[in-house]
């Protein structure tokens, strides 16, 4: 039987990134962490494998960070990065340019739209075009087609923040 | 972006750090406000509960009139809180457009329901309204002004509590409305 601590374990990097990419304000993306912790505390009892756990995962933080945008679409708000965010690259150089990249792509993966997310930041997880379809509830080709327009969208947000 | 970028930004997604969380503080804390939850379910049913009783003690007073429209009234609010709170919450383990549309549908009960309570409301005040008159005509027993100025702000409380109900389920609704036509369509939302 898996447990929340062993799915914060496996996939709490992933739940930190899909997290961060819906919300910009570092304290609300760890606020809206929590709410994805507590809704697969919630949703784990009914986990029967059909899907990989990997898939249910970004699922159930997919879907509960659609919630919270939905609520968040009532007090609009755009704040910026957090400057201080802790790096672990290694050189004060790479520190730089590692953490420049970073910050740049998470900006340019906020500003999609929720349709294009969600596609884009799971092929960035590695996520196959058939585990994308799974998550979303379309087929694989369509996941492919949408994802290479997404991808489209990113690099022309990508350009925009350069 | 060229397509051999992609591993690149893959990288460094997969680099952006990571806190672990403290999750059983954070879920004890969760079970504390469901807690909460449940003690404003256990007052509205002390609520209905007081309503009826009350609308017995008035048909057992021989006021057929005013414990018969107080049980109707009482029987129907307590309906609508009942139905309100067996709305299945969308299944987040399902697939996104699945929980997305379970949501959407949840927002549409949800304004409905907002929608009904202000009816509620308004069929409250026509009652308090009615027997106030009766009362001073003589037809039944004058009710006291206290009650009658508690059973107003009641329903002021009430119909506040409504109108904002219906505006943020309302804002849902149009939002997943866009977010699900977006996801069935392949069209993007803004």
């Amino acid at each position: 039987m898996t447990s929340v601590e062993e799915i914060v374990r496996l996939h709490g990097p992933l739940i930190s990134r899909i997290a961060r990419s819906y919300e910009a304000n570092p304290p609300l993306a760890e606020e809206l962490k929590q709410e994805i912790y507590l809704a697969l505390w919630q949703a784990l009892p009914k986990f029967r494998g059909e899907a990989s756990l990997r898939t249910f995962v970004a699922r159930v933080a997919h879907n509960r960070a659609i919630s919270h945008a939905t609520r968040a679409a009532r007090e609009p708000r755009r704040e910026l990065l957090d400057p201080d965010m802790p790096s672990e690259s290694p050189s004060p150089e790479d520190i730089v340019v590692n953490d420049d990249r970073r910050e740049k792509l998470v900006a340019a993966v906020q500003r999609l739209p929720v349709g294009q997310k969600i596609v884009v930041t799971l092929a960035l997880e590695g996520f196959a075009a058939e585990d994308v379809g799974a998550v979303l509830g379309i087929s694989a080709a369509t996941a492919a087609v949408r994802l290479h327009r997404a991808k489209t969208a990113l690099a022309q947000l990508l350009r925009d923040v350069t | 972006m060229r397509e051999q970028d992609w591993p690149l930004l893959a990288e460094a997604w997969r680099d952006i750090p990571h806190d672990p969380t403290p999750v059983i503080a954070e879920l004890n804390r969760i079970g504390r406000r469901r807690w909460v939850a449940r003690l404003s379910g256990i007052g509205e049913v002390m609520i209905g509960a007081t309503g009826i009783v009350a609308s017995v003690w008035f048909l057992l007073q021989g006021q057929a009139l005013v414990g018969g429209l107080a049980l109707a009234f009482v029987l129907v609010v307590s309906g609508l809180s009942i139905w309100s709170r067996c709305l299945a919450p969308p299944d987040e383990g399902d697939t996104i457009l699945a929980a997305t549309a379970a949501a959407r549908r949840n927002a549409a009960l949800g304004v409905r329901y907002a929608n009904a309570t202000l009816w509620a409301v308004c069929a409250g005040s026509l009652f308090v309204g009615l027997l106030t008159l009766l009362g001073f005509g003589g037809w039944v027993p004058e009710p006291a002004p206290y009650a009658v100025g508690l059973a107003v702000l009641w329903l002021s409380g009430w119909l506040a509590g409504g109108i904002i109900h219906l505006r943020s389920r309302s804002q849902d609704l149009r939002r997943l409305e866009v977010l699900y036509a977006a996801l069935v369509r392949d069209e993007q939302p803004d």
